[in-house]
C-alpha cells in the first residue's frame, strides 16, 4: 500500500517534470485549452490558487533573511514569549528538557488545540524531572506569531477565528499554506542555515528563560510534530552548538527534508502511522528521503542507527483519525493519543527499549569463556595464596559491574577482590565505583545500536548490546557494559577516595571514588620464578626469585599452567610444552593469577622478567646505528620464543651516560606495535601473506620492582581498539591483560615491540604558576575521551576499522590533539608571567622551546596534506566507521595523514621524530613467547 | 498606440522563444520600438536572475536601499556578461567556421534565447528554487542553440561547439585580458552593496559559521 502511493507521487512528479520541459510547453497549453472549455471556472481558479502559492512561497523567505540582514531593526528582535513549562517542575534537578513544535497549523503562540491536549497529558504522564517546554512559534524565526504585531496580523486572527469556528473553511488552509513555504525555508539550502539558526536561537532563549543551566550538558528533546519535525530537525546542529549539549528529535509523523544534519542528533525516533498521507509526502518530494540516495544524510544516519523508525499501526495524520485522536479506537483498545503518550514518554524515560538482540555469531570471546581457570570466580580467586613468594597486584582490584537500567548514577557497581588494609573487610562484597574526571562530562551519550553493529555482532564481534536504549551512558558505564556479562577485572589506579556516604545503583553503603580510568588486568596476586620440572595434570614446580641473594632459590611451589581454549581459527593462545627449556626461563618470568582452590596457583598471565626490567642487552649510541636497528633490525629477529631489549639513542652520548638517565620515578611514553601469526596455522585475513599489525601508545613508569628490587618497567597500554571477536575493550590495560594473559593476551601468539621512548620535554611536566601542565597527562586525557567513543561507537555501539578511522589514525589523532591543546595553553598565558617563569627557570623553558620544535616537527610528519584531515585540526568527534559511509571521503582522509595510516609505519614515524630531537629509546622485542608451539610463526608488521 | 499594442511584439518574440520556435529568433527586428529586444531580454533575464538569487546580499545583510541597486547593477553585469559571450561567440562562428556574418543578428538572437531567464525570478522559491534555476539553465542552453540555428542556419552540432567554444573563449579572457574589467565589475557591485560581497559557496558558509546572529540595529553595511 505504502509503496504503491509512493510511486503514484513519483508519477505525478515525474508527469510535472515532463510538462515543465521545454517543447512541451505547446502540449500543455492545449491540455490547458482543453481543461477550460471542459471545467471554466474550476480550473481558473485552480490556476489563481497557483498564483497565490507562489506569491506565498516567494515572499516566505523574506522575515528570515530581513531578520538576518537587520532589515527590521528592533521591530523583530527577541520577543518576551518565549515559551513556558507546560507544567510546574518539582525538582531542582531537571535531567530532561523537552520543547514542542508544533505542525503547520499554529498561528498563534498556542499550539493546535489537539497539541495543547497532548502536552497537557503527557506532562502529566512524566516524571517531574523531565520539563516540557510549550508556547513557541517554530514558524516565526524570531517566534512571532502571525496572528499578532503588523497589520497584517488582523488578516491573519479573523482567519485563525474562521478556521476554529469552521474547520472546514477552505480559508484557514491559508494558514497551513504559510506555515508550510516556512517550513521549505528551513529545509532549503540556502536560506535554511539561516532560518534554523534563527529558531534554534529562539529555543535556546527559551530553555534559558525557563531555567535550562547552561554547561550543565543536560540532554534536550526536540519534540516536532508534522512541519514542526523539519524545524527541529533544522535548529538541531545550531540549538546544539548554542547548549552545547546532546540534542535529539522525537518527529512525531514529521515531515522533513532528507537534507537535514541527522548525523549531529543524539537520536531520531520518528512516529508514524500507515494511514499517513501526510508524512508521505516527505519521503517523496524531498530527494535526500530517496533510497537510491545512499550517501544522504538521512540515508547515512539510517545505516548508523541513528534513527528509530516507529510505526503507530492504523493512525492517521490530522483529526480525525491522527495521532492525537481521543475518540476512535486501535485494536488493542487504546486511542491514538494514548498510543502516542505511551511511547513518547517511554522515549523520554528511557523505556522504549530496543528490539530484541539477534543471535551472537561464533565468537572468540563466548570460546574463551569456557576455560574456567580464566573467569572470575570470587569465591576460588579471595582464597589465602599459597606462597609467601606470591604478593598482591595492586591495592584494589575488583570486577566491573554494570548497574540495572533502574538503578544507573553514572557510577557502576565493583565487586571487591583485593582491596589494602584497613578495608580488607570489603573483599567479596560489591560496593559502588565513580569515576570523577571533568573531561569526561562531555563523552556521555545515548546508545542506539546500528544495522551494522548488530550485523557484525551475528558475525561474532563483540558489541555493547546490553547498553542498547540507555540514556547518556558514561565512559566508566560503558567500560562495565562493552561485554555481554560483567567479566572485566580492573586496578584502581592514582588516589582511591573511599566514601561511606553515597548510596545508589542498588549496591551497598561505600563507595570508591578515583580519577584516572580504571587498568583493565588479569590475576590478582604476583610471583617471579623459574619453571623448574612439569608435575603432569598441567602442573609445574617453580622456584621463586629471592632478592636478598638474587638468585632463584625461594620455596619452591606449585603452579598450574592450564591449556587455554583455542581461537577459531584452531590456535592456541600459548601453549606451556617445554617452558622450563625456553630462553626466558633464564631470567624467569612474572606470573600473575589466582589461587586454583587446591593448593596450587593458576598462571593466568605470565611476562618475561626480560621484558620487564631495565637490562638491555645492547647499548646504540650512536643516532644512525640506533634507527637502524629499530626501523629494520628489530623485526629482522623472529625467532620463536626469544626476547630482547636494546637501548638505542637520537644523540651521540656514552652508553653509561645513556643508562645513568633512566631512572625510578620517570614516566615515558610507549609505542606499541604487534605483528601477525603466521605458519602453519595462520592467521585470516593477512594481505598477501603479510600483516598489517596494531599500533597502540602507552605509559611506562620506571620503579623498583619490589620481587625483584631492580629497576623495572611498569608499562600500560592505552587501545584504542575496534569492535572485535575477542571482546577486547577499547581502554587502559596492563601488560598482564593485554600481553601476558594466557587466554586473552597476544604475547604466545603474535611478536611484539614495547618502545619506550624518554624525552624529558615531553614527558616531564611543567610548573608554571600554581599550576603542573604535563604533556604525558594531557595526551592521556585524550586517549581517554578516544578510547571511551570507541567503546560506545559514538553512540552506534560499532567502531569498525577504515582508512581514515583505525587504532592508528585516531591513537595519533589524540596526540595531534594533546600538542596542541598544549600549544593553545602556553599561547594563552600572560606573556609577563611566561617570561618571569623562562628567567627563573631556564631549564624547563629550555625544555619548552624544544618541546615546541618537536611539535612543528610531528605536525609536519603526521598531517603533511593538512588541508585533508580537517577532523584532526578541528577536533571533530567524528568516527568514520564504516567504508560505505562516504568511502572516498574516507580513502582522502585516511591519505591526509597517510605515515599513521599503517601501524609499523606509524610508529616509525614517531619513533624517528622524538630521535632526532634527541630522546632515547628502550626497544623491547617479544616473539611468540611461552612453551613450544610449532605450528605458528611470528609475522613481521607491514611498512614502507 | 496603447502600451500593450507596443508590448505585442515583445510578448511574441518572448513566447516564441519560450516554445523554442526558430522563427521567433530570425524575425526579432520585427519588434517593434524593442528592436534591441535582444538586449532588452537580457537586461530584464539578468534583473529577474539578481531577484532569484538575492539570498546572497540577504547573507551579506545589504540595506534595503542599496539592494535595490544591487539588483540592477547585477542587472547591468550580467547584460556585459551575455554581450562579451555573445561576441566571443560569433567570433568563433566567423573564425573556425568561416560563416559570414554581423555580429548583431548573433547578439539578438543569443539575447532572445534568455527569454526562459526571465522567469529566474522564481529562483527565489524556497526549495523548489535551485531546482528551477536548473531547470531553466537547460532550457535557456536549448533556446541558445536553436536561436543560432535560425539565425545562421548552421548544423545544431556546429553551433553546440561554437558556443562552448565562445564560452571558453570568454572565461580565458576573463581570467586575462578581461580580469581589470571583471574586477571593475566586482568594485561597482561591493560600492553598491556598501561592503565586499561574498559569493563563493565556501566564503558564505564561514562568513555564516563566523557570525552568530543578525547585526545590531541599525547598523550599516
Amino acid at each position: 500500500m505504502a509503496r504503491s502511493r509512493a510511486w503514484r507521487w513519483k508519477g505525478l512528479l515525474l508527469v510535472a517534470g515532463l510538462a515543465l520541459l521545454p517543447g512541451s510547453g505547446l502540449l500543455l497549453h492545449l491540455a490547458y485549452r482543453a481543461l477550460h472549455r471542459s471545467f471554466g471556472m474550476a480550473v481558473d481558479l485552480a490556476g489563481i490558487a497557483l498564483v497565490l502559492v507562489l506569491v506565498v512561497g516567494f515572499f516566505a523567505p523574506l522575515e528570515a533573511m530581513g531578520w538576518w540582514a537587520g532589515w527590521y531593526g528592533e521591530e523583530m528582535g527577541p520577543t518576551d514569549n518565549i515559551g513556558q513549562l507546560a507544567t510546574t517542575a518539582t525538582t531542582d534537578r531537571i535531567k530532561r528538557w523537552v520543547v514542542y513544535l508544533d505542525g503547520i497549523g499554529q498561528a498563534s503562540l498556542e499550539a493546535q488545540p489537539e497539541g495543547e491536549d497532548f502536552l497537557r497529558r503527557l506532562a502529566a504522564n512524566l516524571p517531574a524531572d523531565i520539563a516540557i517546554i510549550r508556547g513557541i512559534m517554530p514558524y516565526s524565526v524570531v517566534n512571532q506569531p502571525i496572528t499578532e504585531g503588523n497589520w497584517v496580523a488582523t488578516f491573519w486572527r479573523w482567519v485563525d477565528w474562521l478556521r476554529l469556528r469552521r474547520p472546514r473553511s477552505l480559508l484557514g488552509a491559508i494558514i497551513n499554506l504559510r506555515n508550510l513555504a516556512v517550513v521549505a525555508v528551513s529545509a532549503d539550502p540556502r536560506y535554511g542555515p539561516i532560518y534554523n539558526r534563527g529558531t534554534a536561537k529562539v529555543i535556546a532563549d527559551s530553555l534559558l528563560a525557563n531555567g535550562y543551566p547552561l554547561a550543565s550538558r543536560t540532554p534536550v528533546t526536540l519534540m516536532g510534530f508534522s512541519g514542526g519535525g523539519q524545524i527541529a530537525l533544522g535548529a538541531l546542529p545550531h540549538l546544539r552548538r548554542l547548549v552545547a549539549a546532546p540534542v535529539e528529535v522525537i518527529s512525531l509523523a514529521g515531515v522533513f527534508s532528507g537534507g537535514n544534519a541527522f548525523l549531529d542528533a543524539d537520536h531520531l525516533f520518528h512516529l508514524v502511522g500507515e494511514l499517513d498521507p501526510v508524512e508521505r509526502i516527505g519521503p517523496v518530494v524531498f530527494p535526500g528521503r530517496w533510497r537510491a540516495m545512499a550517501l544522504s544524510y538521512w540515508n547515512r544516519a539510517r545505516r548508523r542507527g541513528k534513527v528509530t523508525l516507529i510505526s503507530l499501526g492504523q493512525v492517521g495524520h490530522e483529526l480525525p483519525g491522527g495521532i492525537f485522536d481521543t475518540q476512535v479506537s486501535l485494536s488493542d483498545g487504546r486511542t491514538p493519543m494514548r498510543q502516542t503518550l505511551d511511547l513518547v514518554s517511554a522515549i523520554l524515560t528511557g523505556r522504549l527499549g530496543g528490539t530484541a538482540p539477534p543471535v551472537p555469531g561464533p565468537s572468540n570471546y563466548e570460546r574463551f569463556g569456557s576455560n574456567p581457570w580464566h573467569q572470575i570466580n570470587p569465591a576460588r580467586d579471595t582464597l589465602p595464596l599459597p606462597s609467601a613468594a606470591l604478593r598482591p597486584l595492586d591495592e584494589w582490584i575488583g570486577r566491573l559491574v554494570l548497574p540495572d537500567p533502574q538503578h544507573r548514577d553514572a557510577g557502576v557497581g565493583f565487586e571487591v577482590l583485593q582491596a589494602p588494609d584497613p578495608w580488607g573487610s570489603l573483599v567479596g562484597r560489591r560496593i559502588r565505583l565513580d569515576w570523577r574526571a571533568k573531561p569526561l562530562i562531555p563523552l556521555a551519550m545515548d546508545v542506539h545500536l546500528s544495522d551494522a553493529a548488530l550485523a557484525s555482532w551475528e558475525r561474532g564481534a563483540i558489541h555493547p548490546l546490553r547498553l542498547e536504549g540507555w540514556r547518556q551512558v558514561t565512559p566508566l558505564e560503558s567500560l562495565a557494559g562493552s561485554r555481554p556479562r560483567d567479566d572485566q577485572l580492573v586496578r584502581l589506579r592514582g588516589p582511591v577516595q573511599v566514601r561511606q556516604d553515597r548510596l545508589g545503583v542498588g549496591l551497598e553503603g561505600v563507595g570508591l571514588e578515583v580519577q584516572a580510568e580504571p587498568l583493565q588486568t588479569t590475576g590478582l596476586a604476583l610471583a617471579l620464578v623459574r619453571f623448574i620440572a612439569p608435575l603432569g595434570q598441567e602442573k609445574w614446580q617453580v622456584r621463586p626469585y629471592c632478592r636478598q641473594r638474587r638468585r632463584f632459590e625461594g620455596e619452591p611451589f606449585v603452579v598450574r599452567l592450564p591449556t587455554p581454549v583455542a581461537l577459531g581459527g584452531g590456535q592456541l593462545p600459548t601453549t606451556a610444552v617445554g617452558i622450563e627449556r625456553s630462553r626466558p626461563n633464564d631470567d624467569g618470568w612474572y606470573v600473575s593469577g589466582v589461587p586454583d582452590g587446591e593448593g596450587a596457583f593458576v598462571v593466568q598471565s605470565l611476562v618475561p622478567r626480560s621484558m620487564i626490567r631495565f637490562a638491555p642487552e645492547r647499548i646504540l649510541p650512536a643516532p644512525q646505528e640506533g634507527w637502524r636497528y629499530a626501523k629494520r633490525e628489530a623485526w629482522q629477529q623472529l625467532l620463536a620464543g626469544t626476547t630482547s631489549s636494546v637501548l638505542i639513542s637520537g644523540r651521540r652520548a656514552k652508553p653509561a651516560e645513556l643508562l645513568a638517565e633512566w631512572q625510578a620515578g620517570d614516566r615515558v611514553l610507549v609505542l606499541h606495535v604487534f605483528g601477525g601469526i603466521g605458519g602453519e596455522q595462520q592467521e585470516a585475513g593477512l594481505l598477501f601473506g603479510r600483516s598489517l599489525g596494531h599500533f597502540a601508545y602507552g605509559f611506562a613508569e620506571l620503579e623498583i620492582e619490589p620481587l625483584a628490587a631492580e629497576l623495572s618497567v611498569a608499562v600500560q597500554y592505552r587501545q584504542v581498539y575496534a569492535h572485535n571477536p575477542e571482546g577486547l575493550i577499547s581502554g587502559a590495560h596492563d601488560r598482564w591483560r593485554y600481553l601476558g594473559d594466557r587466554q586473552w593476551g597476544w604475547l604466545g601468539l603474535r611478536p611484539v615491540a614495547d618502545i619506550l621512548v624518554r624525552f624529558p620535554p615531553f614527558t616531564c611536566p611543567y610548573r608554571i604558576g600554581e599550576q603542573e601542565r604535563s604533556p604525558l597527562d594531557g595526551f592521556e586525557g585524550q586517549l581517554a575521551a578516544m578510547m571511551a567513543r570507541y567503546r560506545l561507537g559514538d553512540g552506534t555501539g560499532a567502531t569498525f576499522v577504515g582508512p581514515a578511522n583505525n587504532c592508528s589514525q585516531d591513537s595519533n589523532q589524540a596526540l595531534f590533539a594533546a600538542l596542541r591543546q598544549l600549544q593553545a595553553e602556553i599561547a594563552a598565558l600572560d606573556p609577563e608571567v611566561l617570561g618571569q617563569w623562562q628567567r627563573r627557570h631556564p631549564d624547563q623553558a629550555r625544555r619548552l622551546q624544544a618541546l615546541g620544535r618537536l611539535e612543528r616537527e610531528l605536525r609536519k610528519v603526521l598531517l603533511p596534506f593538512g588541508g585533508l584531515r580537517e577532523d584532526w585540526r578541528q577536533q571533530e568527534y567524528v568516527l568514520g566507521s564504516s567504508l560505505e559511509d562516504r568511502p572516498l571521503n574516507n580513502l582522502v582522509r585516511g591519505l591526509g595523514s597517510w605515515r599513521t595510516l599503517l601501524p609499523r609505519l606509524a610508529s616509525d614515524t614517531v619513533l624517528r621524530v622524538f630521535l632526532h630531537h634527541g630522546a632515547s629509546a628502550l626497544v623491547i622485542r617479544s616473539n611468540q613467547v611461552g612453551g613450544d608451539h610449532p605450528s605458528i610463526a611470528p609475522l613481521a608488521p607491514m611498512t614502507f | 498606440m496603447a502600451l500593450s499594442d507596443s508590448l505585442a511584439p515583445f510578448s511574441t518574440v518572448v513566447g516564441g522563444a519560450l516554445r523554442l520556435q526558430a522563427e521567433a529568433f530570425r524575425d526579432v527586428h520585427h519588434a517593434g520600438p524593442f528592436g534591441a529586444v535582444g538586449v532588452w531580454i537580457a537586461l530584464l533575464a539578468g534583473f529577474s536572475q539578481a531577484i532569484g538569487q538575492a539570498f546572497i546580499l540577504f547573507v551579506n545583510r545589504v540595506r534595503p536601499l542599496r539592494f535595490a541597486l544591487c539588483l540592477v547593477v547585477e542587472a547591468v553585469l550580467f547584460l556585459l556578461g551575455f554581450l562579451a559571450w555573445a561576441l566571443s561567440t560569433w567570433l568563433v562562428i566567423r573564425l573556425l567556421f568561416a560563416y559570414p556574418i554581423t555580429p548583431m543578428p548573433v547578439i539578438r538572437a543569443l539575447g532572445v534565447a534568455h527569454a526562459p531567464r526571465l522567469l529566474a525570478f522564481l529562483g527565489a522559491l524556497p526549495y523548489l528554487g535551485v531546482p528551477w534555476l536548473n531547470l531553466l539553465s537547460f532550457w535557456t542552453a536549448i533556446a541558445f542553440v536553436v536561436g543560432l540555428v535560425g539565425v545562421t542556419g548552421l548544423a545544431p552540432w556546429s553551433v553546440f561547439s561554437a558556443l562552448v567554444a565562445g564560452w571558453f573563449v570568454m572565461h580565458v579572457l576573463q581570467r586575462s585580458a578581461g580580469l581589470p574589467v571583471m574586477r571593475l565589475g566586482h568594485w561597482l557591485l561591493d560600492r553598491a552593496a556598501g561592503t565586499p560581497v561574498l559569493r563563493e559557496k565556501r566564503q558564505l558558509r564561514q562568513f555564516l559559521a563566523d557570525e552568530s546572529s543578525p547585526p545590531a540595529p541599525p547598523g550599516r553595511r
